[in-house]
């Protein structure tokens, strides 16, 4: 019995033993071991290790993937003195894991510390560059890849000696106007608006007045054309009807010329017309009871 | 001022200056446990204040009770202490909300602190003596109570002073230190609401400090009743319940028990099911195990090493997952109008200096489970930074009307390709499956002229076909007319042609070839022709022998009378 439960307790005390004398690491985990706040190991692959048990070594554990951040956002100058408001991201990963805990320790405090510096940067780079450096339709004259790169760079010089970190990756996440300018942009977007309207309306009157004006000429030339053939299809007329006539009457130009006369008294001699005639009149000749030939040879002698 | 007044006078005192001094070390330390400390101390000073207060009421000598005087409390005592019972409460809270959920904030100084701490807990126990003494002394039972919760402080300083130093060794204890006075501060804080809540009802007199709670914690500390304990552990009862057959069986067999119950558990932690949208590593001490393709393994039953020598690691990586840059639409029912708004309103600035709301939604989903999980600490995070970054930096080489109109597709690939090439250069092992741009309009305020815009162009269009349709009715009449027009010359030509013909051809017809018919013919047509023309007609007739009448006709008419005169030699 006695045996068993020393079994027992002796057990308990090896398995506590092995649980306060290991330590495990993560795949994304560097460890530093310190004894008495002194760091004596560092290590930076996954797995079980060994350490003195208790608080004779402790383990510090320290995430070694890549962190990202995005600064506070902030107004800068210009070259040209044009403002503008920024800010960025930036991914970072620990590289001396003994450095950086001695330096920085956490990840907020690291985020405070890169987001002042990738500022600082932000600041003194981009007061080298113009506006049109940032914002521009033409892609050759936007130069946002190569601040990055510098801000990148800088950055990396200042940290990986004295902070123990690597900065993997920086951006600008977003770019602004101050309000005031912001107000200037929106006014500016109203007036062209508006100026874009106002030519949309023109050019629709413009557009409508030609295309009226056209008609309008295409009308005249159509009816202009029209009565050109009309009067030429209608003198062809007037040619053919004259020629057969002509043909015709040529035959006999006096019967023609009873006949017209015939036709003009039918037409002349309408309704309402009064005719004043004399008893000479060869219509008459008989009212006078003399031979038509008698009463109009009578009538010339009468004349002369 | 007698003993007791002194002494009681002396605790709230000292309360209040540890109070201040605990509030201080933590601004210098940021020791979790050190501001939970400093607000039991807080918690106490209502305690020691009370006491003091019933010194100053209660008789020269009290004979009896355990309890100090509890006079009738006014209205504006109890919700005083309600109000510190809420406000303590809501302080334990926070307390342990933080004990859960804050990051452990390194502790400044621990060695120092742990030592002060040391000497608040000699000076606790120096009060509790000196209440102890002089409560004994004048009787007081109020004063000897709060001697025996001064010793409960003086615990708690010490708890509190050992986990700082051992925090200087290397072991953290902080956080739990806090958490455990944190569910003091909070028993004390309920009690005290109940008692004030009671009190206001009527059901207590006074309105006591977390009395029950204060009990308890001064019964832990307290000597005698440990004794009490080990006595009865001691006593022969109990070693006879020990020696008991049964006591030992039931012991056995619970003991049997829970070590079948530990195995099966153990035996549970072997295997692990990954669902159809799941894939998992295995990591065995926390190095991730390489399967036959690469190190995520997919749906299914796996087997792994028990715990703790195995952990699997279970994400959903297929279903295709969704973040909105940019601008988010707050309510995904609303019509999406530019003149409305329906999102977080973060502008963004075109290449031609314009403001617009971009509302892009990235599709993506996990490609490679290591590196989402061991590379990055939030690949979600990074991709939001990086999608931000490429569409500034693509939104400012481009205007306005081609992000908004013709742009968008070839805008989507675009950042499709790029933000795809960020995330694997960064290795996050996240696929974008697509780039989908929900909506970019003007900014609210500006949007109207916009519209306006539109309607121009409508306009300008609806003018346009008004001058076309009035144009082409012109024309087309006009065309008509024009037809019509050259139609009427050839049916008049026609009309004049073939009447001509008919004329010619009557003529023709009438014209005789012999004279003399021909006399006769000219005479029957002109007699016929008289008839019709005179039938009906007004006629004067007059006799030229009776010569001019005297009518009211003007002589010049007549004087050309032979002109109208039928020409004889037509007969």
């Amino acid at each position: 019995m006695k045996l068993k439960a020393g079994i027992t307790v002796l057990l308990i005390l090896a398995l506590g033993a092995a649980y306060l004398s290991t330590f495990t690491v993560g795949e994304g985990e560097f460890a530093i071991v310190t004894e008495f706040g002194k760091p004596v190991q560092t290590v930076r692959e996954a797995g079980l290790y060994l350490k003195k048990p208790g608080f004779l070594q402790t383990v510090i554990l320290i995430d070694k993937r890549n962190n990202v951040f995005k600064s506070q956002p902030m107004e800068l100058l210009l070259s040209d003195k044009n403002p503008i408001v920024l800010s960025c991201f930036v991914c970072w990963r620990v590289s001396d894991p003994e450095q950086y805990i001695r330096s920085l320790t956490t990840v907020k405090n690291t985020e405070i510390k890169l987001g002042d510096m990738a500022n600082d940067q932000l600041g003194s780079i981009l007061g080298e560059y113009t506006r049109d450096n940032i914002i521009n339709t033409d892609p050759a004259m936007v130069k946002l890849a190569e601040i990055e790169e510098r801000i990148l760079d800088n950055l990396n010089r200042k940290t990986s000696e004295e902070y123990g970190i690597e900065v993997v990756r920086t951006g600008i996440r977003r770019l602004n106007y101050t309000a005031i300018v912001e107000n200037s942009v929106f006014n500016r977007m109203r007036a062209e608006r508006d100026k874009e309207a106002r030519k949309y309306r023109a050019e629709g009157k413009q557009q409508a007045t030609v295309i009226e004006a056209q008609a309008d000429r295409e009308v005249k030339e159509i009816m202009a054309e029209a009565y050109r053939e009309s009067q030429v299809i209608m003198g062809e007329g007037d040619r053919e009807a004259t020629r057969i006539l002509a043909e015709a009457y040529g035959k006999d130009s006096d019967f023609f010329d009873f006949l017209k006369s015939l036709e003009l008294y039918r037409e002349t001699l309408q309704e309402n017309a009064t005719l004043i005639l004399t008893t000479d009149s060869p219509l008459f000749r008989h009212l006078n009871g003399v031979e038509p030939e008698k009463a109009d040879k009578k009538a010339k002698s009468h004349g002369e | 001022m007698n003993p007791r007044k002194k002494a009681a006078a002396v605790s709230t005192c000292l309360n209040i200056l540890l109070t201040l001094l605990k509030f201080l070390l933590f601004f210098f330390t940021g020791s979790l446990a050190i501001l939970a400390e400093a607000w039991h101390s807080f918690s106490d000073i209502g305690t020691s204040m009370l006491v003091f207060l019933a010194v100053l009421k209660e008789p020269e000598k009290s004979e009896e009770g355990d309890e100090p005087a509890e006079g009738r409390a006014s209205l504006a005592e109890r919700i005083i202490a309600m109000a510190i019972g809420v406000f303590l409460s809501v302080v334990a809270v926070v307390l342990i909300v933080q004990f859960f959920r804050v990051d452990p904030v390194p502790v400044r100084n621990p060695l120092l602190a742990g030592c002060i701490f040391l000497g608040f807990s000699l000076g606790s126990f120096l009060v509790s003596r000196y209440e102890t003494m002089v409560g004994r002394a004048e009787g007081s039972v109020g004063l000897i109570a709060d001697g025996m919760h001064a010793k409960a402080d003086m615990v708690a300083s010490l708890i509190t002073g050992f986990s700082l130093i051992l925090y200087h060794l290397g072991l953290d204890l902080d956080r739990w230190v806090a958490g455990l006075i944190a569910l003091f501060i909070l028993s004390f804080g309920i009690e005290t609401v109940i008692n004030a809540v009671l009190s206001l009802f009527g059901k207590k007199a006074s309105p006591s400090f977390g009395g029950a709670s204060r009990k308890i914690q001064t019964a832990l500390v307290e000597r005698r009743n440990w004794i009490t304990i080990f006595e009865f552990i001691r006593s022969r009862e109990v070693q006879t319940l020990f020696k008991n057959g049964i006591v030992v069986r039931t012991a056995r067999l619970v003991s049997i028990v829970v070590l079948i119950g530990l195995a099966c558990w153990l035996a549970s932690t072997c295997f692990f099911f990954v669902k159809i949208t799941e894939q998992a590593v295995v990591e065995r001490f926390g190095r991730p195990i390489e399967q036959e393709e690469g190190f995520a393994l997919d749906s299914g039953l796996h087997f792994k090493l028990p715990w703790p020598l195995d952990r699997a690691v279970i994400r959903e990586t297929h279903p295709i997952r969704q973040m909105s840059v940019g601008n988010e639409v707050m309510d995904q029912n609303v019509i999406l109008l530019w003149t409305l708004e329906h999102g977080d309103n973060i502008p963004f600035i075109s290449g031609d200096n314009n403001y617009f709301y971009p509302y892009i939604v990235v599709h993506y989903r996990i490609r490679e489970l290591y590196d989402f999980l061991y590379r990055h600490v939030d690949a979600e995070k990074l991709l939001h930074s990086i999608t931000m970054e490429r569409m500034t930096r693509l939104f400012s080489t481009m205007s306005f009307f081609d992000i908004v109109l013709e742009y968008r597709p070839v805008f989507e690939k675009r950042m499709l390709a790029e933000v795809q090439a960020d995330m694997d250069g960064l290795g996050t092992g996240i696929e974008i499956v697509s780039v989908n741009v929900k909506d970019i309009h003007p900014p609210v305020n500006v949007s109207s002229t916009f519209e306006n815009v539109i309607a121009a162009l409508q306009q300008k269009e609806e003018m346009v076909n008004k001058a076309m349709g009035m144009a082409s009715e012109k024309l087309c009449t006009k065309r008509g007319e024009a037809a019509r027009l050259k139609e009427e010359a050839v049916g008049f030509m026609k009309d004049l042609k073939l009447r001509s013909e008919g004329d010619a051809s009557h003529f023709t017809s009438l014209l005789p070839d012999d004279e003399r018919i021909k006399a006769i013919t000219k005479k029957r047509l002109y007699l016929e022709a008289m008839i019709e023309a005179l039938t009906e007609r007004e006629m004067i007739l007059y006799d030229r022998r009776a010569g001019i009448p005297e009518i009211w006709l003007n002589p010049g008419l007549f004087s050309g009378f032979d002109k109208l005169e039928l020409d004889e030699n037509q007969f």
